[in-house]
């Protein structure tokens, strides 16, 4: 396998791929990638054509590679999770570099690499054959590059009570694509609950390009959160796909708080009955920033239900985004589906675009979608000043309390309490007026 | 007490029930050949006596549109329309004799028109309260009560009159609102426009009755391009109401219209629709395909725009009235009932755009699919930059009758103006077996229940309709869920 990091521009990419040695070592994986190649050189970046990426356009954006000068917001011990009762693991560049010596009875955390050698039956079974995985030029290009990711699993009925706290530290060089691919999968009526940090170093201009795949098997419960909190230097593309089998229940929680051009898709398909999504995320932008947060969830089995809830905030000439779709299937009776959007703009470069979108066949179903977009209500701010509470406090308070119901409902407390503290931080940061303060 | 099998053929008859205004009416028309070239452009525009701009315009239309691709982005599926299989102008025969009075007017028409309740005879020009401008196929054919709007100044006529009468206005207004290459339909409209109504209503004036035209599609495969302009000028108001049925046949139908709306400042127009074209049989053959554009621009302050529509008819609806809200403090307002039946597929919505300050709109959509039919509410709204204290707020509630049909959602909210305040609401549901049930046991039949329950269900936008069409509007919605129960 080759290892040499990538510069993203279409062309120079399309070269590396064309010329990327074959893998000798599985037929069935070179097949896999020479597939994501041929369909990422007809596909492309995915362009602003195409629905899905309406609001992100980052074919021009790799095209023309301009950025600004970096701030540092991405430090990495910010984000450290100071708690014993954690299961530490650290991925550097893709590679595993840190993981505890002993993990709890039922969970095994390994290498790509490793279970391409020694369970390639696990792989075939699971690897690229998500029926959630969306069909673009992204995952096509995922495919190509196939080299390096984390394989999380838990044996039926493995109750893991301890968080497994994921650091992904990025500083590869300037210019390039960090790829990984990752699998999670949960045995039946198991649960297990999962922080992923994403961190980079100071000033570097690149990519974060990561794919997970989520099986969630009949019973089981997966909790997983995700931190985007890489310098503003740092593009991030991240894709969750789940399957989530009968009574199965499947979380996530992110938060978006670094990052030049993010993008966080999550897309559930609910297979059996009574199957379970909750979705929730906060994105809190400032500068330049481009925030596109794209959730489906696809009732396919009856008598599901899945609840998204998402704020945002966004200062200075940041951009937020919000597409949510939830479609139901013809035969998902009894399907309850709720989403909820609401944006704050600090400022009057701020922009917000929102498209809550439902697809229904069923009948017997109760969908319901809101969206809001708004500014800090003045009133409130003059009631908290007028009892002596500093502005910038004040503000604070008052975008505290506008995020939090995206938050409250998240299970886990080690990972809700650090997610209240990182808000916090980049709240403050917020009402002191961004990056224009310094 | 009627036992299950027969209810279920009462259900079936009432199903099977055909069309209640489908009938054809025998009249010759003078038609152009079929087909769509530049040499059929110049023959409508010679037809009408058009002078030379307006044929360069049309022209231009044509090979702007030759150049366009067709828009697929709606949830629809559309089947090939050849455009050179096409009529593109067809006129009644008697209208080159010129009717000057009812008398005059071929009987048979009349009889058509008497079928429909189109208040042209006797009586109701008595009763008159409302001056039709009646469209049959493409040309104007009688307009009346013209008096009593002139001495208000107010100028109602078909617009190829006011080419001849009003060019200057016309020329000032046409394509401002809609340019000719907006999108392939419009395009198309442009270029083979028929005819249609125009309205300017002057300074000050507030039109003393509601104006309305009753479209009627009647020859055999006859594309349909009506264009409607409405000038409403600084404090005046009009109110304008468009109604349609059309003839059973099998042969799908195109329908491209264009209608342009413009308000000054303080101004007001409203315009009302009830779509009741033929809508297919329970195969889902034949019926109308209706793409509309209809688009408001409030041009200066306090000005407003108010779009009301009922659609229950067509086999294909791509239509999307929408407000350009440019003067400050204007108000958009678009109230929506998309009926969906059988094989109907509706792709409908409005679009919002706030670009003066403390411009507000307000969106309420209902949709209702039944039988195997797919309603789809597309809207956008959007404030920009320099919409400050901008308000806008949208409802879209789709409701389901039967596990074939499909309900969709696709809001895109845009939104610039930190001060702007974006409030978008939907929801998703079917008829709850309780009000069915309460319903049912106070001796009411299913169908009537149902057709009960969905009048409550559209009644924010029922209200909203001028009064000649709420009662028509509250049939319709029965009518049409014919057949969608049991």
């Amino acid at each position: 396998m080759s290892n040499t990091q990538l510069s993203y521009s279409e062309s120079q990419l399309a070269s590396h791929l064309n010329t990327q040695p074959k893998v000798v070592d599985s037929e069935w994986l070179a097949e896999l990638k020479e597939k994501g190649r041929d369909n990422f050189l007809t596909r492309g970046f995915p362009d602003r054509r195409q629905e899905n990426w309406k609001y992100t356009d980052i074919r021009t954006k790799f095209r023309d590679n301009s950025f600004d000068a970096p701030y540092d917001n991405g430090s990495r011990e910010k984000s450290r999770i100071v708690d014993e009762d954690i299961l530490r693991v650290v991925v550097q560049d893709g590679k595993l570099t840190s993981i505890p010596s002993e993990l709890p009875k039922g969970i095994a955390i390994r290498t790509l690499e490793d279970v391409l050698q020694n369970d390639e039956f696990f792989l075939r079974r699971y690897l690229g054959e998500n029926r959630a995985l969306p069909k673009d030029g992204m995952i096509s290009l995922n495919s190509a590059l196939l080299q390096k990711g984390l394989v999380v699993t838990v044996e039926p009925g493995g109750i893991i009570d301890q968080t497994i706290y994921i650091e992904r530290f990025s500083n590869v060089p300037w210019n390039s694509i960090e790829s990984g691919r990752d699998i999670i999968q949960l045995g039946e009526r198991s649960s297990v609950k999962i922080v992923e940090v994403f961190v980079s170093s100071v000033s570097q201009f690149s990519l974060t390009h990561n794919v997970s795949e989520v099986y969630v098997e009949k019973g089981a419960t997966l909790e997983h959160a995700k931190f985007q909190l890489e310098g503003n230097t740092v593009n991030h593309i991240t894709t969750i796909a789940a399957e989530v089998s009968e009574g199965a229940t499947f979380k996530n929680f992110e938060i978006s708080n670094g990052g030049d051009t993010v993008r966080n898709e999550t897309y559930v398909n609910l297979l059996g009955e009574g199957a379970h999504a909750s979705l929730s995320g906060v994105f809190l932008k400032a500068g330049k920033e481009h925030c596109d947060t794209t959730t489906v969830v696809n009732h396919i089995a009856p008598d599901c239900t899945c609840n998204e809830e998402f704020r945002g905030i966004l200062a200075e000439r940041a951009r937020g985004v919000f597409q949510g779709k939830i479609g139901v299937a013809k035969n998902a009776q009894k399907s309850d589906g709720r989403m909820m959007t609401r944006a704050l703009l600090l400022s009057d470069r701020a922009e917000m675009d929102a498209k809550p979108e439902l697809e229904i066949y069923a009948d017997d179903v109760k969908c319901a979608h809101g969206a809001t977009i708004g500014s800090l209500d003045n009133e409130a701010l003059f009631y908290l000043r007028s009892r002596g509470i500093p502005e910038v406090q004040a503000k604070t308070l008052l975008m505290r309390a506008f995020v939090s119901e995206a938050i409250q409902d998240f299970g886990d407390e080690i990972i809700r309490e650090s997610a209240n503290q990182l808000i916090e931080q980049k709240l403050e940061f917020l009402s002191r007026g961004g990056y224009e303060q310094f | 007490m009627e036992t299950a099998e027969e209810k279920r053929q009462d259900v079936e008859q009432l199903a099977k029930r055909e069309y209640e205004f489908g009938f054809v009416t025998d009249i010759e028309s003078e038609k152009a050949p079929k087909g769509l070239s530049e040499d059929i452009i110049r023959f409508i525009s010679a037809k009408k006596n058009e002078p030379e701009w307006m044929l360069e315009w049309r022209l231009e239309a044509y090979h702007r549109w030759l150049k366009m691709p067709k828009p697929d982005w709606a949830k629809l599926n559309i089947p090939e329309i050849d455009f050179q299989d096409l009529y593109y102008y067809s006129a009644p025969k008697s209208q080159a004799d010129g009717p000057k009075s009812l008398d005059e007017v071929d009987p048979e028409l009349l009889a058509t028109y008497e079928k429909l309740g189109i208040p042209l005879s006797e009586q109701k020009i008595l009763a008159g309260v409302v001056a039709v401008d009646a469209v049959f196929d493409s040309v104007s054919v009688v307009t009346t009560f013209k008096e009593k709007l002139a001495e208000a100044g107010v100028i109602f006529c078909p617009i190829s009159e006011a080419l001849q009468s009003h060019p200057e206005l016309v020329k000032k207004y046409l394509g401002t609102v809609v340019p000719q290459s907006d999108n392939y339909y419009a395009a198309l409209n442009s270029a083979v426009f028929s005819d249609g109504s125009f309205v300017y209503v002057p300074k000050g004036v507030r039109c003393p009755m509601e104006l309305s035209t009753y479209f009627r599609i009647n020859e055999r495969n006859t594309g349909q391009f009506e264009r409607t302009l409405i000038i409403a000028e600084e404090g005046s108001y009009v109110s304008y109401l468009e109604g349609c049925t059309a003839p059973q046949r099998d042969e799908n139908q195109l329908h491209a219209a264009v209608v342009e709306l413009v308000a000054h400042e303080s101004a007001e127009i409203k315009y009302s629709t009830v779509q009741n074209w033929y809508p297919g049989n329970e195969e889902g053959e034949g019926g109308i395909y209706n793409f509309v554009t209809k688009r408001g621009d409030c041009r200066e302050a306090n000005a407003k725009i108010s779009w009301t529509q009922v659609e229950t008819g067509s086999a294909i609806t791509w239509k999307y009235p929408s407000c350009i809200l440019r003067g400050d403090n204007s108000v958009g307002e678009f109230y929506s009932i998309a009926i969906t039946n059988n094989h109907q597929q509706a792709d409908t919505g409005t679009k919002m755009i706030h670009l003066g300050r403390n411009t507000t709109s307000r969106i309420i959509a209902k949709g209702i699919s039944a039988g195997k039919s797919q309603s789809t509410y597309r809207g956008l709204v959007s404030s920009h930059a320099k919409a400050t204290g901008a308000r806008n707020f949208t409802q879209c509630d789709s409701l389901l009758i039967g596990d074939q049909c499909g309900a969709h959602t696709v809001p895109y909210i845009e939104s610039h103006t930190p001060s702007a305040v974006i409030e978008h609401e939907a929801t998703t549901s079917k008829i709850s077996e309780d009000q069915l049930f309460y319903c049912q046991q106070r001796g009411l039949s299913e169908e009537e229940a149902v057709a009960l329950i969905v009048n409550g269900f559209c009644k924010d936008v029922l209200q909203q309709l001028p009064m000649e069409f709420a009662v028509e509007a509250q049939k319709l919605v029965g009518i049409s869920l014919e057949g969608s129960v049991g």
